[in-house]
């Protein structure tokens, strides 16, 4: 491949790349690591105690990736022509795909639809919190005793780095999975399902069912949060010369992709799982 | 000739990751398995009769459990396997 800049873009280019050097090494022997690393903004709420504590960074950023989302879906519907355009054409494929893989895995005829709004719904969600992951952006940590405001140095932080956006989905799965074995076979059928090769086996059974949203939420917030906290040290440790764009790339794009992607997968198998008769 | 390596290179890593997720996947899911056990028989014993026998007897149902659903997994990928063989 050949790239070719014109004389504009040639200027803009070097004049960029001496900025973003002097203002690397300017920040060289200044930049101190951000504080409160692994902590969270908590709010108390004068709710039950259960429903008590927020994490306003989660709600926020939660919020916005939702009306981004709605935003986009509405403007899709709006220019929607029997010649795509570009944007059209990617949104099909990627639905066009989940929907051949739901077609695939889900025996139930009548259930394909439904598991597949599920499972889109999730990927577009979590794939989008993902990839804000990988943005430079602004986030807000906590000190010992005040807020601190990092500007830039952090990617904007993803509701899926925080474990209760995780729970709530594997836990929604859970309970969709499961009202979808009711519909399908009757309520006497589902608890026999329980008691599968003999009833010994009950107790196992409730605990194998009770770990799956465990396994499900904490491979994706371990991705998410764990990425998110090796890019902070690695570029920290690079004083954030040239490191943090490739590993914001990795973490937050391919390995953010990935997971929103297998976290889809999980939810379309456990509902098939549950649909087999 | 040259092509053809990375092709075959390419194909060899996607097959090492799809590997490797199985093994991933079987030890989540025994882990887990345990870990909820676990916790299921502490808060037991903790509103019941306090004295770590629910635990001791959660936590084997849990690796019991665990182990019982991690051979699921392996059985799965196992048969899928053997059905694409076959379908070759």
């Amino acid at each position: 491949m050949k790239v070719s800049f014109s004389r504009g873009e040639k200027i803009f280019l070097t004049l960029f790349l001496i900025v973003y050097a002097g203002v690397a090494i300017w920040n060289f022997g200044k930049i101190s690591f951000p504080e409160g690393i692994g902590k969270v903004w908590q709010v108390h709420v004068p709710l039950p105690s259960l429903l008590g504590t927020l994490n306003p960074i989660t709600v926020i950023m939660t919020v916005v990736i939702m009306s981004i989302l709605i935003y986009m879906a509405v403007s899709f519907k709006r220019h929607l022509s029997k010649i795509p355009s570009k944007k059209q054409a990617a949104i099909e494929i990627i639905l066009s795909f989940v929907y051949d893989l739901v077609e695939d895995v889900i025996p139930v005829k009548e259930f394909v639809k439904p598991t597949f709004y599920v499972s889109m719904t999730l990927f577009l969600f979590i794939w989008f919190s993902n990839l804000l992951g990988g943005i430079p952006g602004i986030s807000v940590g906590v000190s010992s005793h005040h807020l601190v405001l990092n500007l830039f140095t952090d990617t904007w932080p993803s509701p899926t780095g925080d474990l209760n956006t995780n729970v709530t989905y594997a836990v929604m799965v859970l309970f969709i999975s499961h009202i979808f074995a009711i519909k399908l076979k009757g309520f006497k059928n589902w608890m026999k399902g329980f008691i599968d090769p003999n009833p010994i086996m009950l107790p196992m059974n409730i605990i194998g069912e009770l770990a799956k949203p465990v396994s499900h939420s904490l491979r994706l917030f371990g991705n998410i949060a764990g990425g998110g906290i090796m890019v902070l040290m690695l570029s920290y440790l690079a004083k954030y010369t040239i490191v943090p764009m490739v590993l914001w790339g990795f973490f937050g794009f391919f390995v953010g992709t990935i997971q929103a992607f297998v976290f889809s997968m999980l939810a379309i198998a456990y509902i098939s799982v549950q649909l087999e008769q | 000739m040259m092509k053809k390596n990375i092709f075959k290179l390419s194909r060899e890593s996607v097959n090492f990751f799809k590997h490797s997720n199985v093994v991933f996947d079987f030890g989540v899911t025994v882990i887990s398995n345990i870990v909820v056990g676990g916790l299921l028989g502490y808060y037991l014993d903790k509103w019941t009769f306090n004295n770590k026998v629910l635990l001791v007897i959660f936590l084997l149902l849990g690796t019991i459990s665990g182990m019982y659903n991690g051979m699921k997994v392996l059985l799965k990928v196992a048969a899928k396997e053997e059905r694409k063989q076959n379908e070759k």
